[in-house]
């Protein structure tokens, strides 16, 4: 077997929620996101798979991973992705390998596309997958008729495994032994014909689990009195079940910092690592925990097939604010970030609906804005234990319901003012319940925390450096003359933090506080503040990092940050984190848009620069107007 | 009659659907005339129905269902 006898390009195709993502990661080992409902793969997705030739040489052969569509009449972006990519490939067809994945519980309807797939001449491979869980419902499929009748091969995977890798290479491998579009029938018998001829579905009420269950998850009062309980449990578990990891997390960090200063000799080197490398790693490592479990409840209600029932359930309301039930999807994804959110807009047919679906995404509390409000929750809430509740965990909750109304309220205003003609539907595919594995959910939360580790943790950490240095420099002349005044004289403790304090001032990083202060003045915020917000800019998670760098840099005590930051003092010796400031800096971070990456995916998205500035400024005047009003009132 | 006033539980054919700009999505979700379908879910204050084609369960809204015309079986 040479090399040019195997396909130049692999394509993996089918209906949406047929499991096309899973048979991707497994053939190509990547571990792109994967769940149980329609439209979770909103772009196409490439890796290469590797194959053993005849020359016993590896060789790579490109397969892309295609957003799931019913037709290749596109109505929405993400089938436009799909069905361009076909047009594409057109040229090449000979040389295409095109596995069409099928949902084996849901046979007939996979019909259609094939029929339209085939008479695009592709050379194809038809993929029975969940074979095993057609079987458990009593359906059956008789896998030779199926091939003789659509003269296609026909393969079944019951289980992931290396023998169904193996399977899958092996039809790769016998590429030029598929039958071309000459070879294989010109017309197809009828999708009935072939349903009737190869496909056995027993008359047993199969539907009576999901209707039992969407009895009460979809009715008018318990499915949204339900909905909202889960997410209470999860934000009271983020804040309760997170403690004792956090706790030892920071315990490690705080003898692996002292271990480190001890190691290393007084100086330049032992202050970066003391004062600023180790508060960045360990503003990021303390927040693993918080985002585990907030990732373990999407990844439950996602792989259950329930994110798509909520979507179906609260269809209506969205309406009246001029979005759709697909929304809901993008709502609760911003949960966890915005940016895979705002992509899985791309599913809504409506151009209306998504433009505002991508406007308001963004208010939703992310992940990286909890280690923010853990901060400062742990500064103005004192932790008591009511019923099953604590009150940390109450207003966490409460804050991610702000975000909520605020993503609501934006919405009105827009539905009011953008106009459309273009008809909005919802006709939307419900998946059936499954069961999560542990194996699943343990993927989604490791890639999850893997991803906040890395590109948030490379942020939080390059910038903790750099400002440790803008920190702990300054112009010359300024720092030697804080050197003078305390020169000579054994320093008491209140000296040497006045020094300390009077050193940071007068830093770089202190000269770009001061310069931003008059800005953030009426919300009660200190340049000290002001130096957080504007490192923040970038990426919201880098408040603590830099709190905590900033209240290193001339320190010696070990304190947690919400300990430090109580302890804070104006020059009048009144606290700085009030109730005031701390709820008004709590709202700011709650509605400014201070990420880069949602900014930029909503320009790639919208194709408008317009847009991005405008959400930007709009959700920076929200966020401000928010901090003034709380600050003033309390 | 049409689907939105369907009762539940019932098993209904579609007759045929009326032309209009859910057609196509209608169609490839395998509502086609013929079909077997029945209504699972009833709407609630307005909100969208649920219909069961095969293995299939198919959310959509009063408008969309208005669309479809289905006989009794």
């Amino acid at each position: 077997m040479a090399t040019n006898s195997l396909p130049k390009n692999i394509l993996l195709a089918g209906n949406p929620n047929c499991g096309k993502t899973t048979l991707f990661n497994m053939l190509t080992g990547m571990r792109h996101h994967t769940a149980n409902y329609p439209g979770v793969t909103v772009e196409t997705k490439s890796a290469n798979i590797k194959i053993l030739n005849s020359d016993k040489q590896f060789v790579f052969i490109p397969c892309t991973d295609l957003p799931g569509i019913y037709s290749l009449d596109a109505k929405s972006l993400d089938e436009e992705v799909a069905v361009k990519t076909f047009q594409n490939q057109i040229e090449s067809k000979d040389s295409t390998l095109l596995f069409y994945i099928v949902d084996s519980t849901n046979f007939p309807k996979s019909l259609n596309l094939f029929y339209e797939l085939h008479k695009l001449g592709f050379k194809m491979v038809l993929v029975l997958n969940m074979y095993n869980l057609a079987q458990n419902k009593g359906y059956s499929i008789n896998i030779l008729k199926l091939s003789e009748l659509l003269g296609v091969p026909v393969i079944k995977i019951e289980k992931r495994s290396q023998a169904t890798v193996n399977e899958f290479k092996q039809h790769i491998k016998n590429f030029q032994k598929l039958p071309s579009k000459s070879e294989t029938k010109n017309v197809l018998p009828p999708i009935e014909e072939v349903v009737a001829k190869s496909f056995y579905q027993p008359a047993i009420n199969w539907a009576g689990f999901i209707q039992k269950a969407d009895k009460y998850l979809l009715h008018p009062v318990f499915g949204p009195l339900i909905f909202f309980s889960i997410m209470a449990m999860v934000f009271q578990s983020i804040f309760s079940w997170s403690t004792i990891p956090m706790q030892a997390i920071e315990n490690l960090m705080s003898n692996v910092a002292k271990f480190l200063g001890h190691t290393f000799p007084d100086g330049k080197i032992n202050d970066l690592i003391v004062q600023g490398i180790m508060p960045g790693i360990t503003g990021v490592l303390v927040f693993i925990p918080q985002i585990a479990f907030l990732f373990f409840f999407i990844a439950i209600m996602e792989e259950s097939g329930y994110l798509a029932r909520v979507s179906f359930m609260f269809d209506r309301l969205m309406q009246k604010f001029g979005l759709n039930g697909r929304s809901v999807i993008s709502l609760i994804g911003g949960a966890a970030c915005a940016v895979p959110s705002i992509l899985s807009a791309r599913t809504i047919s409506n151009k209306k609906e998504r433009l505002i679906t991508i406007f308001v995404t963004p208010f939703i509390s992310c992940s990286a804005r909890l280690p923010v409000y853990a901060v400062l929750i742990a500064l103005v809430v004192p932790k008591r234990e009511w019923l099953i509740f604590n009150t940390q965990g109450l207003v966490l909750l409460g804050l991610y319901l702000l975000g909520i109304i605020a993503a609501f309220l934006s919405a009105w205003i827009l539905n009011k003012f953008i106009k459309s003609d273009q008809k909005s539907f919802l006709i939307l595919e419900l998946p059936f319940y499954k069961r999560p594995t542990f194996e699943q959910v343990a993927r989604v939360v490791w890639n999850k925390v893997q991803g906040f580790v890395l590109s948030a943790g490379k942020v939080i950490l390059a910038i903790s450096i750099v400002l440790w240095f803008l920190a702990s420099h300054g112009p010359a002349d300024r720092f030697k003359g804080i050197e003078q005044e305390f020169a000579g004289v054994e320093l008491t403790d209140e000296q040497k933090s006045l020094k300390s304090s009077q050193k940071l001032e007068n830093s770089y990083a202190g000269i770009v506080g001061k310069t931003i202060e008059p800005l953030i003045k009426p919300l009660g915020f200190d340049w000290k503040i002001g130096i957080a917000l504007f490192t923040s800019f970038a990426a919201r998670e880098v408040f603590v990092g830099t709190m905590s760098t900033i209240y290193s840099v001339g320190s010696e005590n070990e304190q947690l940050l919400s300990e430090k930051l109580s302890e804070q003092k104006r020059p009048d010796g009144t606290p700085v984190f009030t109730l005031g400031v701390s709820v008004a800096l709590m709202l700011f971070y709650a509605f400014a848009m201070q990420c880069m990456s949602t900014l930029a995916v909503v320009k790639k998205e919208t194709e408008s620069w317009l847009v991005a500035l405008a959400q930007f400024a709009y959700m920076g005047v929200f966020a401000w107007v928010s901090a003034w009003m709380a600050y003033v009132l309390l | 009659m049409n689907l939105h006033k369907a009762p539940l539980y019932i098993p209904l054919k579609i007759s045929s659907l009326r032309e209009g700009l859910f057609l196509d999505r209608l169609r490839q979700m395998g509502l086609t005339p013929g079909s077997v379908i029945s209504v699972v879910r009833g709407s609630v204050l307005g909100g969208p129905i649920v219909v069961n084609l095969g293995t299939t369960l198919i959310g959509l809204r009063l408008e969309e269902a208005a669309y479809i015309q289905v006989t009794e079986i």
